[in-house]
């Protein structure tokens, strides 16, 4: 099981622990929810050393298991830091019809995406770990249907050997010109269907407590339900 | 809003679909014997040998297969709306059998031959492409059926070629066709305008989005590679793929179903919720498109009896109670 380490790794001192206990088994939801946060502070510190200017406008988007967790550690690094901060989630369905093993697709069943109203500097797509990039590809296709960012700015703990490849093969010149990948981690194995491995500890709705996918496509995110509040109330 | 069925459920009915099944039995089989008695053994146990090399294909992304989903696809229409009776076969014994289209028994049998290839020729003689596109045609001829057969290539400048080449005696029933490949049928189908506009015909909605149109064709290659591809009725694997959750693919038969007064009553009253029924499905936004969704599961299902027995059940008064159902 090759890991190798990015130079964004060695950059924060604490990553090294928080990965530890992503790939532990033992480690319960709330430990593991935690770990996911933090993460996404350092992320979030590793997203500002790139952005240029405290002007920028900032768009992200997570899905559904990440919002509460990573991408609200990373919301959290911004906040303050940037002009503006945008929001969208996803709630994927990631399955291989038929079980054929060649084919995957992730339809998006519901999305909560906050008006971008201006120019867009930065895009931001966040998820756990990138292994097929699947699910990171159909968001992406999705958004930039509506947004035209300057950059977009792919981010995750862990990521598979050839996920920044495959998601490449998927656009454009024009789109992926503008991609940068932010890891700590990148792991060459990888299982038939799909689990990198050590990646995060095996399947991220388990290891976050939910039942299965059903389970998180149920879930409304706590993050979903205060920025929706807080938008409704000034619209 | 609206609680009517749509119309363009199409006006197929269940009665009719075990007769329509019962049609793919009759399809035109080729048997050994007349094979043998019209070429002789040698050409049968070289067919018999080039079907067991093309039958092992296990793989979905292939590119035979991505061009049946668009023939798939394209007759959808005609089977959901003009309730027409259509059989593919794949890999069956023939001369052209990477994908074989029998409409009606009085239609000509379409055959397609593809080619993913930079060079690609006609020759002559046996085993050759015009040797055995004048084959199949004189084998349907023994059984009364016309002929169309296509040799699919995924190169335009092959294709200008080959038609420019095509040996005379084969000219009257044989064509060449430029069809694209690509590393993903998502590809394929930004490239091939047709494909793309045939599935979105099958779409949950009339202006799908780019995730329902992948799933609703990624599905639909995974219902044709895990049928009896000697044999499929095109209904039998529309029906199997709409079947799937999610596939995003809208109903091929006509089932009528109800959204209750009492589940209308309590969406429309939800504030900021707006939503429409299309080609079976419903379509939902908040908020003029602060969150939106289709539920993933057609209106004639189950799923979506058991939605509307939860909305009755629980009765929300507000967005924020209703969005768990969903789902």
């Amino acid at each position: 099981m090759k890991r190798k380490f990015s130079k964004l790794f060695y950059q924060y001192e604490n990553v090294h622990d928080l990965l530890d206990t992503l790939v532990n088994k033992e480690a319960m939801p709330e430990v593991y929810k935690k770990a996911m946060f933090e993460i996404g502070l350092n992320l979030g510190n590793a997203l500002l050393d790139q952005i240029s200017s405290d002007q920028a406008s900032v768009y992200l988007a997570c899905t559904v298991e990440d919002a509460d967790f990573l991408a609200k550690g990373i919301l959290q690094s911004l906040k303050g830091k940037v002009r503006k901060i945008s929001f969208a989630c996803f709630w994927n369905q990631h399955f291989s019809p038929f079980e054929m093993e060649d084919l995957k697709v992730a339809p998006i069943l519901r999305k909560y995406q906050e008006p971008a109203n201006e120019d867009v500097n930065y895009l931001i797509i966040v998820k756990s770990i990138i292994s097929g990039a699947c699910v990171v590809k159909t968001n992406l296709s999705d958004l930039i249907q509506s947004i035209e960012p300057e950059k977009i700015f792919i981010v995750a703990p862990v990521i598979h050997a050839q996920a920044e490849q495959k998601l490449k093969n998927e656009f454009e010149k024009a789109v992926y010109n503008k991609f940068q990948f932010f890891y700590f981690a990148k792991d060459e194995k990888r299982t038939a269907k799909g689990e990198v491995l050590p990646g995060i500890g095996g399947n991220v709705y388990q290891r976050l407590g939910f039942e299965d996918q059903d389970s998180k496509n149920r879930y409304i995110p706590t993050i979903v339900k205060e920025r929706r509040a807080e938008l409704v109330s000034k619209l | 809003m609206s609680g009517a069925c749509p119309p363009e459920f199409g006006p197929r009915s269940i009665a009719n679909r075990d007769q329509i099944w019962n049609l793919a039995n009759t399809v035109c089989m080729y048997e050994d014997k007349d094979i043998e008695k019209l070429f002789g053994d040698e050409t049968l146990q070289y067919l018999k040998n080039k079907n067991r090399g093309g039958a092992s294909n296990a793989k979905g992304n292939t590119y035979e297969n991505f061009f049946t989903v668009y023939q798939l696809a394209r007759l959808s229409k005609e089977v959901i709306e003009g309730q027409e009776s259509i059989i593919c076969s794949s890999q069956i014994l023939a001369f052209v059998d990477d994908l074989i289209i029998n409409r009606e028994t009085k239609s000509p049998l379409q055959h397609y031959q593809l080619k993913n290839k930079s060079s690609v020729s006609w020759d002559v003689g046996e085993k050759s492409i015009s040797d055995d596109f004048k084959k199949q045609y004189e084998l349907n001829q023994s059984k009364e059926r016309e002929s169309e057969v296509s040799l699919v290539v995924s190169s335009p400048n092959l294709k200008d070629k080959l038609t420019d080449e095509m040996p005379e005696d084969i000219k009257l029933y044989s064509q060449v066709i430029h069809f694209c490949h690509d590393s993903s049928l998502m590809k394929v189908l930004d490239q091939e305008p047709e494909f793309k506009k045939a599935v979105e015909y099958l779409c949950c909605s009339d202006n799908p989005e780019r995730d329902k149109i992948e799933c609703a064709a990624t599905v639909l290659l995974g219902a044709w590679c895990s049928s009896d591809r000697s044999n499929a009725s095109v209904l039998e694997v529309l029906t199997k793929a709409h079947d799937c959750n999610p596939s995003f693919i809208r109903p091929p038969l006509n089932v009528a179903f109800d959204l209750g007064a009492e589940t209308k009553e309590i969406l429309d009253s939800i504030q900021d919720f707006t939503y429409n029924f299309s080609k079976g499905f419903l379509h939902w936004e908040f908020k003029n498109g602060l969150g939106r969704g289709t539920l993933p599961y057609s209106c004639d299902t189950a799923k979506f009896a058991n939605f509307q027995k939860l909305v009755r059940r629980d009765r929300p008064k507000s967005f924020e109670e209703l969005e768990s159902f969903l789902i």
